[in-house]
């Protein structure tokens, strides 16, 4: 059935078994096929639907050509670099606001995950004390102002703990501020085990 | 737009009128989105290369929206004929007349530090210097340089490894 039909001049027609059909009566197909063969169609040049058509698809044809020209090479090392941007956008968590010097420059922000690391390899460093999770916030301070919740795990026996706490206390605050450029409004420590050495 | 934002005819040291432009806009027969892709990838080339300048950042890392840039990139190298830049990291908004701020651009940064520097003030110093070389390159008004820290080295560069005991 001719799904549009009659069009005396001004359009073509979509056959449902023959094709798209110009308004002279050739197939738009034909003249794909007479283009791509590079051969003469049916209707000569004076034809305005056939000449129209051949324009069209020309350019079609050039823009296609140009695609499969294009080299498509993929860079080296892209897999990994998909990679590392996926592992980097779970790793990434909640962010935190950064105190700015100009804050009409627009928003400056670091990632949470990225202070847990460098709060937790700091306190490794002090001996007998292992970091667990951290956990830091910024719910209602100033901008760099942010509270840190971290959980620990120490070494029996240990010096006494208000002393070791204020020792860990200080490495934080001085670590969030000579490395993130955060100030400690609150740190809530939890110790959650403990280990010997044999 | 900010009260200190050039418009892109300053005058220079020798007093001499120095006027700047997107390079979108010197294109002859363009469609105005071939400018508009040549404007955001010269953008985001010069903020690249002024954010990886600043001491402190150790890497631009791209996001994922950042990966699928094949047609921007082939508008660029058609269009100028010049290698295309290194923008990973850098997302580029261009801003036209119907934005509150009026025309201009937004950038996006994602970055990661090293160094002894504060990653607060590397950031700062990174949109300082971005807005500085975006509006000296293209004269284009810089509404925003947003940073996002991703990732800090655990020792800063060069001093002596930190582990646990």
């Amino acid at each position: 059935m001719a799904v549009n039909s009659g069009f005396p001049n001004g359009g073509a027609s979509l056959d449902g078994g023959a094709g798209y059909r110009l308004p002279c009566g050739v197939d738009a197909d034909a003249v794909w096929e007479d283009l791509h063969q590079e051969r003469a169609g049916a209707h000569d040049d004076s034809c305005a639907d056939c000449a129209g058509a051949r324009a069209g698809l020309g350019r079609l044809m050039a823009a296609t050509r140009l695609l499969v020209q294009d080299p498509v090479e993929p860079p080296p090392g892209l897999l990994s670099s998909i990679m590392s941007t996926v592992r980097m956008e779970f790793r990434r968590g909640e962010t935190l606001p950064l105190a700015a010097d100009d804050p009409g420059l627009g928003p400056a922000q670091v990632s949470e995950a990225a202070v847990a690391v460098v709060l937790r390899f700091a306190v490794d460093t002090v001996p007998g004390v292992r970091a667990r999770s951290c956990r830091i916030t910024a719910e209602g301070g100033p901008p760099g102002s942010v509270d840190v919740r971290l959980s620990l795990s120490l070494r029996y026996p240990q010096p006494p703990e208000d002393e070791l706490f204020d020792r860990i206390r200080t490495l934080i605050h001085r670590t969030l501020s000579d490395r993130v450029g955060l100030r400690a409004a609150v740190i809530d420590l939890a110790v959650v085990d403990v280990w010997t050495e044999r | 737009m900010r009260p200190d934002d050039r418009t892109g005819a300053d005058r220079d040291d020798t007093g001499a009128r120095a006027v700047s432009a997107p390079l979108g806009a010197s294109l002859p027969g363009a469609s105005a989105r071939t400018r508009e892709a040549v404007n955001a990838v010269q953008v985001a080339g010069l903020a690249a290369d002024a954010a990886r300048a600043v001491p402190g950042v150790a890497a631009l890392q791209p996001r994922l929206r950042h990966l699928p840039r094949h047609w921007t990139t082939r508008v660029w190298a058609q269009a100028t004929g010049r290698p295309v830049p290194d923008t990973a990291g850098v997302t580029v908004r261009l801003h036209g007349s119907e934005h509150p701020e009026g025309p201009g651009v937004a950038i996006e940064i994602t970055l990661a530090t090293g160094g002894p520097a504060p990653a607060a003030a590397v950031v700062a110093a990174v949109q300082r210097r971005v807005a500085e070389a975006v509006r000296g390159e293209t004269g284009l008004p810089v509404h925003e340089v947003a940073v996002l820290v991703c990732d800090i080295a655990v020792a800063p560069a060069g001093s002596p490894s930190v582990g646990p005991p």
